[in-house]
């Protein structure tokens, strides 16, 4: 794994951090409930990274 | 930004998710921490004396990947569920954990970091996660609404299916 690789994978999670204490921080302050655009959002990268998972799945061998 | 004319219930509550979002980085750098020493000294109880240690190619990333996932998991999870937040804004929050931890993964699984049979035993705790999450949105418009218990349940779930990347 290279410098770059490296970076770009925390870069990737400090993203991901920040997204998350952004909506609560939104969600809270404003004492609301997520937007259905919200929720649609998370959904949907939700579903991509599933996507993105099972298409790493183990190829099935048979003798 | 926000004006806080009166020091009422709106400062209170940011205050203490500004509190609990300090302690969630500081929960994670610990956890972070831990597991990376814990790492250093599996790898050099393993050296030889005699010889020159050296560190395998793919140690940096079965460092840092777990690392990443242990911060981004305890950040989420405790800031999904200690903060004084709607039970909607709790489980979208757990969500997210759960997308960045299967993130992780996927980046690993692409590294080469994580085989065949550690992909099974990560799809397992994956499913139990993303089925408990479900189960906890789908009940927040019934008659009986998630308790907290059973939300610190699919945190739990979720926390699992991170540590299952850090075996």
């Amino acid at each position: 794994m290279t410098l770059a690789q490296l970076i770009l994978l925390a870069s990737a999670a400090a993203d991901g951090a920040v997204k998350i204490a952004a909506l609560l921080e939104r969600c809270i302050r404003e004492n609301r409930d997520p937007t259905p655009a919200e929720v649609a959002e998370v959904k949907a990268r939700q579903a991509s990274a599933e996507i993105r998972w099972a298409d790493l799945a183990p190829k099935e061998v048979n003798p | 930004m926000a004006e806080f004319t009166t020091p009422g219930s709106d400062y209170v509550t940011t205050l203490l998710a500004g509190i609990g979002s300090a302690a969630a980085g500081l929960t994670g750098l610990i956890i972070a921490v831990n597991s990376l020493l814990r790492r250093v000294g599996s790898n050099n109880a393993d050296a030889q004396p005699t010889t020159v240690a050296r560190v395998p190619s793919k140690a940096p990333a079965a460092v840092f990947a777990p690392t990443i996932v242990a911060l981004i998991a305890s950040l989420a999870v405790f800031g999904g569920v200690s903060c004084n937040a709607t039970p909607t804004t709790k489980i979208l929050a757990l969500r997210e954990a759960y997308t960045a931890t299967l993130n992780t993964a996927v980046y690993a699984r692409q590294q080469g970091l994580i085989d065949d049979a550690q992909y099974h035993t990560i799809e397992q705790r994956r499913i139990i996660a993303a089925g408990m999450l479900d189960g906890l949105e789908a009940s927040l418009n019934t008659r009986l609404p998630p308790t907290p218990g059973q939300i610190v349940a699919a945190a739990d779930a979720v926390a699992a299916f991170g540590e299952a990347i850090n075996p």
